[in-house]
């Protein structure tokens, strides 16, 4: 354990760790041991931190150490469907299903060793790939815990209407609303061939344009980002596949209608972008609409777009930090919220 | 009623006299909605609540004012797009005033080039799709009852088109709403692919079925129009083999517009089983009772034997069973070229595998041709003496086999029964339940109905399956509502608390009312 912390034994929590300033620590193996954390922390009114490992203490805020909440609960074959802790990281459950012959879509270096649970409480948005979705995408079910102590319950099924999707509250919205326990996250089978396709435009609005045709032309790519090269923009995309498409480079290259270039460095470049060291420093910056990807570009030095849709592009840029994001309209109706939540408790 | 008389001045100051009404028929006609248990209810002998008046909005400013009105006083409002809801969720069951949208018709913007527009909620759907078309575009979201419903109902129920497996559910084709919440503010949520801290505002207000606020526009993805289609048909040995081919085409990624698998009932019924003699007299006059037979003419005979038939519904579903197992599989691929090749090789591959017989275009193309002949044919089987509804359930495809027999075996001795599977995903698919029975007399009827859909959805839950797909909760499944939800229902009730502080959106939809 890291200096600073003392032992101790609560009623409500079990075992934790103390330190000055508020600061505390547990560790959860438990769905229900993070509902009875949560609103532990709730009560003496800290911060919520989810993390895998010891850490040095953080004032006014209770770790929750979730490395013994991790693992493969059960994968259902038939319909692709993992169901797992969500103290599990990214990497970990990607090797878990992998054992399998199956697989959650890319997963990035920068998210490797992320736990799901903390993903789906920052929202994250890291893993924008047009063939498998954001990594907090492919959700059959979702159990959470509550700050008001309790877990909920969710049917496993892709789809529902029985009112709104209540699971959503705890997708980017921190610990305020509560924390995912376990998720079943639906799983591909594994690709058999994976290349890497690189086409040259003009511009960023003609690589965009490009990979908007591509999109149409129903091509889905496992990833995909722009980047500057020289006065050109190279579109990549990581094409995976069954092996029932041996020209997926050309028909990628044919149909965005760019020049091909040779891939080269590609694949290396974007795993060195995407590297766990790059992690912390590697964050969407904002997002651009269709036709305004090169005025939002300019002026913003080394910027690459890595989650290309129909209607506009997300920049990132490495070496920056995360935006300090504004209180929006909503950020007022998120704290009543969570405070309505506890309120209904009291 | 001196506050009831005193509301209504305000409504019509405010929105105008043309567009604030009282009277009988009007508060009649907006006093259910297609929830087929009204029609039993009103057989009974049990009169619906009327709303205390109609009001219809001209935008979001006067959509705001009627609910700050409202809520001054704390009388309820219930949103109202066309309501062709089937649940029971526009029913103003405690009073209060419907607010229709319908003037809320206007198509804002199109954006060819970002594949969005943005669309006022009142919009019904077979205009919003003609004018897209124009356009070049569609949105691809064609429910049956696309002739009936709003783009707002849409949003508020999580409405599913046949064509949902390629351009998927309304809730995927979201970019962000427009709303008006109970303090009158009219409030825009975060576009889905916005950065930002918060939950997802969209997914919450989506499928809030009136309760959280109205729906005033939204932002929606379109497409342009498919360049190609390609029609496929087959009669499977069964429906696992029809299952096997749905599940292999959506794992493989591929996404059809329309995989559509019908039991052997369904099958029969639709007419598409040249083995169908096999099933024998009694069915097929079974199928010409509930289908053709109720187009007019000297009926009381019918009627004597459809009750005959339907009063017995063990009976008749073990009739069924004698037919012959074979199930046929609709299929429509559609998109640019390439694409549309690609999943119909694939399709076809996989079909033959399973040991389907390949019937060609032809039932695809003749199931396009009729997708929207909804049936209005409901009223002559309730003037029979009998009732018909439905109900979707979905499941992982692992469980759809028990799950399909388990309701089947469950609302078998109530009700006759048959589906068809539908709606699939690369991890599930839906299964529409559709049933028919009787009674002895009107109060009958509705136990049994009653004691049908309780079977099919208790049989739902007990196979871990969701209770609705996409015709929402409303008042149909509201009993069910907090078995499915658990303790997740505390985050239903402080949404409730933020956005409908004084309680008067829809009251008592989704969850029953504490107390109540
Ligand atoms: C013959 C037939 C076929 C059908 N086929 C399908 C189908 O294929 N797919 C499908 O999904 N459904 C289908 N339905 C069900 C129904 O059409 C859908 O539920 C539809 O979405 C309802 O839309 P509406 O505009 O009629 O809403 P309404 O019935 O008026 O209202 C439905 C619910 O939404 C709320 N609501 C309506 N507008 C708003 C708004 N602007 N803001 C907030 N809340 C609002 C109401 O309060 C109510 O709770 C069918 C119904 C019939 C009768």
């Amino acid at each position: 354990m890291t200096d600073g912390w003392t032992p101790h034994h609560d009623g409500a929590v079990g075992d934790l760790w103390t330190a000055p300033q508020g600061a505390a620590r547990v560790e959860v193996a438990e769905p229900v041991a993070v509902a009875r954390a949560l609103a532990w922390a709730a009560d003496r009114g800290l911060q919520v931190q989810v993390v895998r490992g010891p850490r040095a203490p953080t004032p006014r805020a209770l770790q929750l150490d979730v490395a013994p909440l991790s693992g493969l609960v059960a994968v259902d074959e038939i319909s692709r469907v993992a169901h797992l802790r969500a103290g599990t990281t990214w990497a970990e459950a990607e090797a878990l299903v992998a054992a399998r012959g199956l697989t959650l879509g890319p997963v990035p270096g920068c998210v490797a060793d992320t736990p799901i649970m903390a993903s789906f409480a920052q929202g994250d948005r890291r893993r924008p790939s047009p063939a498998y979705g954001h990594l907090t995408d492919g959700v059959l079910a979702l159990r959470a815990a509550l700050p008001t102590g309790v877990l909920t319950r969710s049917a496993v099924a892709p789809r529902r209407a029985t009112g709104p999707d209540l699971a959503r509250c705890v997708v980017g919205a921190g610990a305020a609303l509560g924390l995912a326990v376990d998720v079943h996250l639906q799983v591909w089978a594994r690709p058999t061939t994976t290349v890497v396709a690189a086409v040259r435009f003009g511009g960023w609005d003609a690589a965009h344009d490009g990979a908007a045709v591509a999109l149409g032309e129903g091509l889905r790519p496992a990833w995909w980002c722009a980047r500057r090269r020289g006065r050109a923009v190279e579109l990549l995309a990581g094409l995976w596949g069954d092996g029932t498409e041996p020209d997926a480079v050309r028909r990628f290259v044919e149909v965005t209608g760019g020049d091909e270039a040779p891939p080269e460095d590609a694949q290396a470049w974007r795993d060195a972008r995407l590297d766990p060291a790059a992690a912390e420093a590697w964050w969407p910056q904002v997002v651009a609409p269709r036709g305004g990807l090169a005025a939002a570009a300019k002026g913003r030095r080394g910027v690459e777009a890595w989650d290309l849709r129909q209607a506009g592009a997300t920049l990132y840029a490495p070496g920056a930090a995360a935006p300090p994001f504004e209180r929006d309209a909503w950020a007022a109706s998120s704290d009543r919220l969570a405070h309505a939540l506890r309120a209904e408790e009291a | 009623m001196e506050d009831g008389t005193l509301l209504v001045e305000a409504l019509v100051a405010r929105v105008g006299p043309d567009h604030v009404r009282t009277d009988a028929p009007d508060r009649d006609a907006y006093s259910r909605d297609l929830w087929p248990r009204s029609q039993l209810e009103r057989l009974a002998g049990d009169p619906p609540t009327r709303p205390l008046a109609v009001v219809w909005p001209g935008d979001p400013a006067e959509v705001a004012e009627v609910v700050r009105l409202c809520a001054a006083r704390g009388v309820p409002i219930v949103p109202f797009g066309a309501g062709s809801g089937v649940c029971g969720g526009a029913r103003p069951d405690r009073g209060g005033v419907v607010l229709d949208v319908k003037r809320l018709k206007a198509l804002r913007r199109v954006d060819p080039v970002a594949g969005e527009i943005e669309v006022e909620a009142g919009m019904m759907g077979e205009l919003l799709e003609r004018r897209l078309e124009h356009r070049g575009l569609t949105l691809g979201h064609f429910p049956s009852s696309i002739v009936c419903s709003t783009v707002g109902g849409w949003l508020a129920g999580r409405s599913a088109g046949q064509c949902s497996s390629r351009y998927g559910k309304i809730e995927d084709m979201v970019v962000d709403l427009e709303v008006v919440t109970g303090d009158g503010a009219i409030r825009r949520t975060p576009r889905a692919d916005a950065l930002g801290p918060g939950p997802d505002w969209n997914q919450l207000f989506v499928g809030s079925e009136g309760t959280l606020g109205v729906i005033t526009a939204a932002t929606l993805r379109v497409h342009p129009q498919p360049a190609e289609r390609a029609f496929g048909g087959w009669l499977m040995p069964d429906y696992r083999a029809g299952l096997a081919v749905m599940r292999g085409a959506m794992q493989a990624g591929d996404r059809p517009a329309v995989l559509r698998l019908y039991d052997a009932l369904d099958t029969f019924m639709v007419g598409a089983n040249p083995h169908a003699a096999e099933g024998g007299g009694a069915l097929s006059r079974l199928k010409g009772l509930l289908s053709a037979g109720h187009d007019g003419g000297p009926s009381r005979l019918k009627h004597a034997v459809l009750r005959a038939v339907l009063g017995s519904p063990a009976l008749t579903n073990a009739a069924v069973r004698a037919l012959p197992a074979r199930c046929l599989l609709i299929t429509v691929c559609e998109g640019e070229a390439d694409e549309v090749a690609a999943a119909h090789a694939r399709l076809e591959r996989l079909a033959a595998t399973a040991g389907g017989q390949p019937l060609g275009e032809g039932p695809g193309r003749t199931w396009l041709a009729h997708r929207h002949d909804v049936s209005f044919k409901q009223s002559k089987i309730y003037e029979a003496g009998c009732f018909v509804d439905t109900f979707e359930v979905a499941t992982t495809w692992a469980r759809l086999p028990a799950l399909y027999e388990g309701v089947r075996r469950a609302v078998g001795p109530h009700v006759l029964v048959m589906a068809h599977f539908s709606h699939a995903y690369p991890g599930g698919c839906s299964i529409y339940f559709t049933f028919a029975g009787t009674g002895a007399d009107a109060v009958a009827m509705r136990r049994t109905y009653d004691a049908a859909w309780r079977a099919g959805l208790d049989t739902a839950q007990a196979h871990g399956a969701v209770i609705a797909h996409h015709h929402g909760a409303g008042l149909s499944r509201r009993a069910h509502m907090p078995a499915a939800h658990g303790e997740a229902r505390r985050w239903f009730d402080a949404l409730k608390a933020t956005f409908d502080p004084a309680g008067i959106f829809n009251p008592g939809k989704l969850f029953a009312e504490e107390g109540a």
